[in-house]
């Protein structure tokens, strides 16, 4: 048998044709594909930076999640969209600390759960919070619930959440934040205890209708919700990694909100495209450079405080972040009890004093390995403190580590110098408590060991009195920052742009909260 | 030493006569040059920061503009180069050579030690490069040492094997055979018979495989996990590139195109220097 090859029909002007076919077709949704807030559409999309999976509250691993569960659960009480701290009755329609103990809710009487599963009782609110302190859950999140003992169920829709001690973040982070969520007790037992990537019931303004994994979550809106009406009809939300493509979809109509890279907040102020606006607010995250106390290299607090001396945190700061964020004064954000005014050491370098330390501690060619995580914003901070510790005759050595490696190095014995960047709720004890003796060589990296703050970390968290916390937390800062083990550079920021047609509800540090998003 | 220059010369003469060729041998040769003389070429000192003059485009200052930290990217692309060289050669010869020394102890020794050094090849080519490298990166960090040392283990077999195969194909050859007959010893026949009929074969992979350990390198280092900061490299200027793309384009065009031209070259080069070293294939193309 004889295959004869025939030449393929594609000449110079087929060519061309088909080239200019696929550029229009490549160039078309540009032009017309604008899909955010088209006309008559009642879709708000908005972007993810992760894929919502789990449906769980016990077992949610963070903002993506949460911000999900706040739009198709109810809490007894909620965050409040505005630029100070606050929260607001959701499910409740009444709560009160009757004492530091203790505190009495009544649940609204208009909530009720998807797939037949009746109102929502006090019960429901006893099984949801002591399903995620009960050791057989397994919960992530069960140091979020402090010091809770039990909820007693007083009436139908009535009940006491029993603390063992005082716990001040009740009101901040357990309540309003991601143990807050209330599940249906039947509905949970019924799926034999776990909820998995499908809610088993919902009872929030939206339920989820769809989800398309590593694609697209649906949010629409629930039918039998009596509370205020939400503003939009469906929201979708798309996660999306990468803060470049979010920025290339928002601009190309796609979305109607997202989180923006501080590298483009000059830009987006100067103009944002579609009519958009941008806004930027304050982050809780706290990124500094740490010091293992441990380690034989590190044994001199002098050297430790010419380090403190030599880095120039606004130079790292405009290099790092594009001079968008501010220079942090500790690991208490500004809006929260406890946050420093100033620190002990100036932001700016003092390379004199920083050379004079280093001249009194005796050391001699010190060489110090800096460990950092593979993102351009961390290597080019590193660079920076290369550069300036060398000019006080510190030689830095950077390691470079993918984050598998880098978040496993709480047990490294071996690391000097670490540029380290951790997530914060609302309240100033999610910060310290990563600081005490007892996190030592798990999130404590640096080693940092002091009675007096590990007693300040236990008690501020009892205490209800905001001045007296706040002055302990600050005392606490000051505490580390004495060691020698730290200097603090920022908070970061958190810019956000949306398009025109939406009035975004957000918490003070710029975190959506969708069921409240409206219509401008 | 005159009839090796003039094979020389028979060979850059048949790789300058195919149009590819010519054009591989010109890049290879244009890298080459600002790689060995990259210390008199770049204008500015290419980890020297200038924060005031950050992102640049190019200007007659700057002919790529600059990085985050107001670092000349042209002078770090040239200065890229001589990294991208120092993994790649000292990684592709030394894996040649260790290769090419196993291959023929295998295809000339007892088939005990064939097998076992089969086997070896084997084990280590059943590990992913890129993930054993990311292992290896993990355990002792990131360097040039260590991408150095993560190529040249990974690419061993494939020499390996084709100087094995080629050696068993002439070890029965008349020619091997009357030197045995003669009582040359082993070490003669391996040395100055077999290796200079294998050698040009390995060059030819040699030549081919060198784009793809630079792309290796700067993969790593795109991850992060190549040299360490603030030296230069290809990969690194890719990486901070992608992340600043909405600031600037140039740092990708300045990572992207020396590694695009660096294959291309290399490729060209290693396919005229197949057809010039194995004329055989060249009727058949």
């Amino acid at each position: 048998m004889k295959i004869e090859w025939q030449k393929a029909a594609v000449g110079r002007r087929r060519f061309l044709k088909g080239a200019t076919a696929l550029g229009a077709a490549a160039v078309l949704p540009m032009g017309f594909g604008n899909r955010a807030l088209a006309a008559g559409d009642n879709t708000l999309r908005v972007r993810a930076y992760g894929d919502a999976q789990n449906m769980d509250p016990a077992h949610s691993v963070g903002v993506v999640e949460e911000e999900v569960h706040a739009s198709i659960y109810n809490k007894l009480i909620q965050y409040k969209p505005g630029r100070e701290w606050d929260w607001q009755l959701d499910a409740a329609g009444m709560i009160e600390q009757a004492d530091p103990t203790h505190v009495k809710f009544a649940l609204r009487d208009d909530i009720g759960f998807t797939n037949g599963f009746g109102a929502m009782t006090a019960e429901d609110v006893k099984f949801s919070f002591e399903r995620i302190i009960a050791d057989a859950t397994e919960s992530p999140n069960k140091p979020d619930m402090g010091s809770l003992s039990h909820v007693e169920v007083t009436g139908e829709r009535e009940g006491t959440i029993v603390l063992k001690e005082p716990f001040a973040p009740l009101w901040s982070i357990a309540l309003p934040y991601i143990t807050g969520n209330i599940v249906s007790k039947a509905a949970v037992e019924a799926a034999g205890g776990r909820i998995g990537s499908d809610p088993v019931a919902e009872s929030g303004p939206y339920l989820r209708s769809s989800w398309e994994p590593k694609s697209k979550t649906t949010l629409k809106r629930n039918p039998d919700w009596k509370g205020e009406a939400p503003a939009w009809d469906t929201i979708e939300i798309l996660p999306i990694d990468d803060e470049n493509t979010a920025e290339i979809a928002f601009e190309a109509g796609e979305l109607d909100f997202t989180r923006v890279s501080l590298g483009s907040v000059e830009r987006y102020r100067a103009e944002v495209p579609n009519g958009g606006t941008l806004l930027e607010y304050p982050s809780l995250y706290y990124a500094w450079l740490g010091m293992n106390l441990d380690h034989p290299k590190l044994q001199n607090q002098k050297l430790r405080q010419a380090i403190q001396h030599a880095i120039d945190v606004p130079m790292v700061l405009e290099a790092a972040y594009f001079g968008a964020v501010e220079p942090s004064t500790g690991i208490i954000a500004p809006g929260l009890a406890g946050n420093r005014p100033n620190t002990l050491v100036p932001p700016q370098a003092d390379f004199e004093k920083a050379a004079a330390l280093l001249a009194e501690s005796g050391e001699t060619n010190v060489t110090l390995k800096l460990d950092t995580l593979n993102k351009t914003t961390f290597t080019t901070a590193a660079q920076v403190i290369q550069a300036t510790l060398a000019q006080i005759g510190i030689t830095v050595e950077i390691n470079v580590l993918e984050s598998g490696a880098f978040w496993a190095s709480g047990d490294n014995e071996d690391l000097q110098l670490v540029l380290n960047r951790y997530s914060m709720t609302p309240d100033p004890y999610y910060a310290t408590s990563w600081f005490t003796t007892e996190q030592a060589g798990i999130w404590n990296w640096e080693r940092f060991s002091n009675e007096e703050f590990d007693k300040i970390h236990i008690e501020a968290s009892q205490l209800t009195d905001q001045a007296k916390r706040a002055e302990m937390y600050q005392r606490a800062q000051d505490l580390m920052e004495e060691s020698g083990a730290y200097r603090f550079l920022t908070h970061e920021a958190t810019p956000v742009v949306h398009s025109a047609g939406v009035t975004p509800a957000l918490r003070p540090d710029g975190l959506a909260l969708l069921r409240y998003f409206g219509k401008a | 030493m005159s009839k090796s220059r003039s094979e020389l010369g028979q060979i850059l003469h048949g790789v300058s006569r195919d149009p590819l060729g010519l054009m591989g041998l010109i890049i290879v040769g244009t890298i080459l040059f600002c790689a060995i003389f990259a210390a008199w070429i770049v204008p500015y000192d290419p980890v020297g920061m200038n924060i005031k003059d950050r992102l640049q485009g190019p200007s007659a200052a700057h002919l790529l503009g600059t990085d985050q930290l107001g670092r000349d990217t042209f002078s770090r692309v040239i200065m890229g180069g001589q990294v991208a060289l120092k993994v790649a050669l000292p990684a592709v010869f030394g894996a040649m050579a260790i290769g090419l020394t196993l291959g023929m102890i295998a295809g000339y020794g007892p088939k005990w030690l064939d097998n076992l050094l089969m086997l070896f090849f084997d084990t280590i080519r059943s590990f992913p490069t890129v993930m054993f490298a990311l292992a290896v990166v993990a355990l002792i960090g990131p360097s040039l040492q260590t991408v150095v040392f993560v190529v040249m283990a990974t690419s061993i077999p494939t020499y390996g094997r084709v100087a094995r195969t080629q050696t068993l194909t002439l070890r029965n050859s008349e020619f091997i055979l009357a030197e045995r007959a003669m009582g040359a010893s082993m070490k003669r026949i391996l040395g100055v018979h077999m290796l200079p009929n294998i050698i040009g074969v390995l060059a030819v992979l040699a030549a081919m495989d060198i784009p793809t350990v630079i792309a290796l390198e700067a993969g790593l280092s795109f991850l992060g996990l190549g040299v360490k900061p603030p030296t230069p490299s290809w990969g690194a200027l890719l990486k901070d590139g992608y992340s600043l793309i909405r600031q600037t384009p140039w740092l990708v065009v300045g990572g992207g195109l020396p590694i695009i031209l660096a294959t291309l070259g290399f490729t060209f080069l290693g396919e005229s220097l197949r057809d010039v070293v194995d004329p055989k294939l060249r009727k058949q193309r």
